[in-house]
């Protein structure tokens, strides 16, 4: 911790803002990057507001709304249904204003999170501008001190100098005192010299008393003299003294010096841990909230989910109150339908049903054959009723001819029948003009009116049998006709017959009149023949491996028995699949470990450790990641790559947004990433 | 010098008859060879009729034509045989794949005037007008379409065998080791008519009926 922890507080509240917003955001973008491949189906209105607020929501939200979208697809046929559809809408809007209200409150907290931390933060600076104040006041008192500290310094330089002055001059003065003591003793031993030569020669006493006088002052002057030295030697030693209390002094005033600094820095690190605490605190409670927001982010989403899961349980439970909706219904009608059996008689149970069921079954596949029976026979009769028709039709048209024909003969029966009659008549009156005239004959007898007669008469006979063969070749023409259309139709049949025969003939039914011989031993027969052993003998050599591989299937102590073409084949066979297997066996573990060094030689070459954990779906570690939990997860489809949501893709939105969204590069992405993480950790490196 | 000339201008019953059987001789051996009913390697070429005809080798199916066809050169000599049917059916399943009639007709012979010259007491054999060069061309393009109904017959992909049905007149008499049988069908049968060759006494014509699937 350094000065700047105030500030730390403030970073930590920005990171978790942006934090939160970070993941918001992310989750947002993810969501539009899964998205990405597939046209977004936004059925519902709300959905947009929907992307901003919860984005997890709206994931799940979409899931359903594609869902509906498909189901809607088809289109709600009935009026209940839109019904239904409209009431789910309305639910749903309902649950959504919800949702909302619960994600304003979770605002609101977070706000007044905020604002507390904002009013700590006021608080924080107030105290810190305080401790500043302290310290500058601290800094003056330590000025203050220093000054003095100087001024005593200055006063001791000043005072050692006086001492050395005083030393000096002392000293001088002491050596101008030996000088003169010298000088003195010097002058005394030649006064003394000087007396005792003058004493001896001259009068002593006239000079003696100056002498002594003078020796007195000396004397005088001597004592005064060593009194001063000794006065000086005292000043000297106090002066010792006094240099010596100095470096006590001195010493003491380090020694205060250092204590002052140490109390000082006492103090300094007083005040510290004294905010240390505070600010530890503040941070635990700052972290406190922030894990608190985060437990209710956490919550939240939870609850969404939560939510998103009560929504689909709750369709689930609309579905199957619709379903037991029709199954009452069903069961209602089942009821009337069991009601109805049962007024009909055939209560008792399903047992008893099932044995009519099972009577009646029986009879309904007697009754099946019988009518499939019935039906064949119907239609054999259809057939022969549809020939009868035909048949009938045809008779029919023979008879309306018949009948045409016969009203024509009757017709022309009736006309021959008048002319007859006519004919009749007129013979009667030629009978009688013949009688007249045989009477004549008879009476008259003469031959010229009978000559004349005769040739008259027969012209008039010829004349009637001209007409009666002309009335008997009308009447066989007219005969003739329907014998002609007969005999037309007979020609077809026979012609339709005969080209029938000829097909049949063609078709090898010959007619049975021949007799069909052919070789007893013709190839075919012999093939026919072999054929049939080679059947037989396979089928007994069929038998005797079946045995065999009964046998063989017992134990393998009777594969000595069996024929040794076969037992070595097996044996082969043995051998080959052994091979086989150790061939794939080696393939497989050449296969491992290529797989294996690839796999090696990616990690270390693209830094990327890549892990396939369903069909399209990549894990992604990093080689240059924090922890073994920050991986990227990728689903590559056939609409392109796809990132998935991670807690670790949650802090890399700046990425995200310039790769992945702006210019649609993965790898672009994974690069930045990858290069992001290798400055971080080098960065790490290089500050340990 | 007249003998030659009188067999080149004229047939007899007995040549007709010979012709005939030459004819459904190589007929059969070029189906046999065609249908791929015996390996290709068992028949060696042969020139007749200016005509160059795959022979079996294969000495079963020499001795059984042989036989057969002898005895149908008799019957048609005595005019007792009607019809001829090769049949080709799979070994396995006795089903029959492939039909191929010879019907035969007896043409009334045009030149009576032999006979009548004749006389009734000893009647002399018929003698057909058609020269042998002729028939001969005629034989040669039956085998002919013979050998070209390949393109549409259908293939025989399994083991096939072959028999020969004679339909005879019901008074014929039956001969040792022959049998009497019944006529085969082809359910579903789709038939083909060749052409036909007359010898003026023998009058063949040639269909062939197979399995339309």
């Amino acid at each position: 911790m350094n000065d700047k922890d105030p500030t730390c507080v403030i970073k930590m509240i920005k990171d978790l803002r942006s934090g939160s917003e970070g993941y918001r955001r992310d989750s947002g973008l993810s969501l539009r990057l899964s998205s990405a491949g597939v046209t977004p189906h936004s059925l519902l209105e709300e959905s947009d507001d929907e992307d901003v607020s919860t984005p997890k929501r709206a994931r799940l939200d979409e899931s359903t709304n594609s869902t509906l979208y498909k189901t809607s697809g088809s289109a709600p046929g009935s009026p209940w249904e839109w019904r239904r559809l409209k009431g789910e809408v309305l639910s749903l809007r309902t649950r959504l204003s919800h949702q909302e209200a619960t994600v304003q409150q979770l605002h609101k907290i977070r706000r007044e999170m905020e604002e507390v931390f904002e009013k700590e933060k006021n608080l924080l600076e107030v105290q810190v501008e305080q401790d500043n104040q302290t310290i500058s006041q601290l800094e003056a008192r330590l000025d203050v001190a220093r000054r003095t500290v100087q001024e005593a310094r200055a006063a001791q330089s000043a005072a050692e100098k006086d001492l050395l002055l005083t030393k000096t001059k002392l000293e001088q003065k002491t050596v101008s005192v030996l000088n003169e003591n010298a000088k003195l003793l010097d002058d005394l031993k030649q006064v003394s010299s000087k007396s005792s030569i003058s004493s001896l020669p001259k009068d002593p006493e006239n000079e003696s008393p100056e002498t002594v006088i003078k020796l007195q002052a000396a004397e005088a002057r001597i004592a005064q003299l060593e009194q001063k030295l000794r006065e000086s030697m005292t000043s000297q030693q106090e002066l010792e003294l006094q240099n010596v209390e100095l470096q006590n002094l001195k010493i003491k005033l380090e020694k205060l010096e250092s204590e002052r600094a140490l109390w000082e820095e006492g103090k300094l690190m007083v005040n510290r841990a004294a905010r240390a605490s505070d600010l530890e605190k503040e941070l635990q409670s700052a972290k406190e909230t922030i894990a608190v927001l985060r437990e209710s982010v956490k919550g939240k989403l939870l609850l969404e989910e939560q939510m998103s899961n009560i929504m689909q349980r709750l369709e689930h439970t609309e579905k199957l109150e619709q379903q037991v909706a029709t199954l009452d219904a069903k069961r209602s009608e089942l009821l009337v339908r069991v009601s109805e059996y049962e007024s009909i008689g055939i209560g008792g149970g399903p047992a008893a049903i099932k044995r009519e069921l099972n009577r009646l079954q029986q009879a309904e596949a007697i009754l099946t054959a019988e009518e499939g029976q019935l039906r064949s026979k119907m239609d054999a009769v259809q057939r022969e009723c549809q020939n009868l028709h035909r048949k009938y039709e045809e008779a029919k048209k023979l008879a309306t001819e018949m009948t045409s024909s016969s009203e024509r003969l009757n017709k022309l029966v009736s006309r021959l029948q008048r002319k007859m009659i006519l004919v009749t008549r007129e013979r009667d009156s030629y009978r009688q003009q013949l009688d007249l005239y045989e009477k004549e004959i008879t009476i008259m007898e003469s031959n010229s009116a009978l000559t004349e007669r005769i040739p008259a008469l027969e012209r008039a006979i010829d004349g009637y049998r001209n007409l009666v063969a002309r009335l008997e070749a009308d009447l066989e023409a007219a005969d003739g006709s329907a014998l002609k259309a007969e005999c037309q139709a007979l020609r077809e049949k026979i012609d339709r017959l005969k080209g029938e025969l000829e097909h049949r003939a063609l078709k090898g039914d010959f007619n049975c009149n021949a007799r069909i011989l052919h070789f007893t031993m013709n190839p075919a027969a012999i093939a026919e023949k072999q054929a049939e052993e080679k059947q037989q003998a396979l089928l007994r050599e069929v038998e005797e491996l079946r045995a065999r591989v009964s046998l063989g299937n017992n134990g393998t102590a009777a594969n000595a028995i069996p024929l040794p073409g076969s037992s070595l084949q097996a044996q082969e066979i043995a051998e080959l699949k052994q091979t086989h297997e150790i061939k794939i066996a080696r393939l497989k573990e050449a296969f491992k470990v290529s797989s294996q060094e690839y796999r090696q030689a990616c990690y270390q070459l693209f830094g990327w450790r890549v892990d396939r954990t369903k069909e399209g779906e990549y894990k992604l570690f990093s080689l240059y990641a924090e922890s073994p939990d920050d991986f990227l997860f990728f689903h590559v489809g056939e609409e392109g790559v796809d990132l998935l949501e991670t807690a670790f893709s949650a802090t890399l939105e700046r990425q995200v947004q310039q790769y992945l969204q702006r210019q649609h590069s993965v790898p672009m992405f994974l690069n930045a990433v990858q290069s992001d993480l290798f400055a971080q950790q080098t960065t790490t490196n290089v500050m340990e | 010098m007249t003998e030659t000339q009188q067999k080149a201008k004229c047939i007899t019953l007995k040549g007709s008859a010979e012709l005939v059987k030459q004819y459904l001789l190589y007929g059969i051996n070029s189906i046999l060879y065609q249908r791929g009913i015996y390996p290709p390697e068992t028949f060696e070429p042969a020139e007749h009729f200016g005509l160059f005809f795959l022979m079996s080798t294969d000495d079963k199916i020499k001795s059984f034509l042989a036989t057969v066809l002898g005895q149908v050169e008799e019957w048609l000599v005595q005019k007792k045989v009607y019809k001829l049917t090769l049949v080709i059916t799979n070994v396995n399943t006795k089903e029959v794949l492939e039909k191929w009639d010879f019907k035969v007709d007896y043409e009334a012979p045009v030149s009576n005037t032999v006979t009548i010259m004749a006389g009734g007491d000893s009647p002399l054999p018929e003698v057909g007008t058609k020269d042998v060069k002729t028939i001969q061309k005629e034989i040669r393009e039956v085998i002919r379409q013979i050998t070209g109904t390949v393109s549409f017959l259908p293939l025989l992909d399994c083991l096939c065998s072959f028999d020969i049905l004679t339909y005879t007149v019901p008074d014929c008499g039956i001969p040792k080791e022959w049998d009497e049988t019944q006529p085969v069908f082809i359910a579903n049968s789709q038939e083909v008519q060749l052409r036909s060759f007359s010898t003026s006494i023998h009058k063949m014509d040639t269909i062939v009926s197979y399995k339309n699937n």
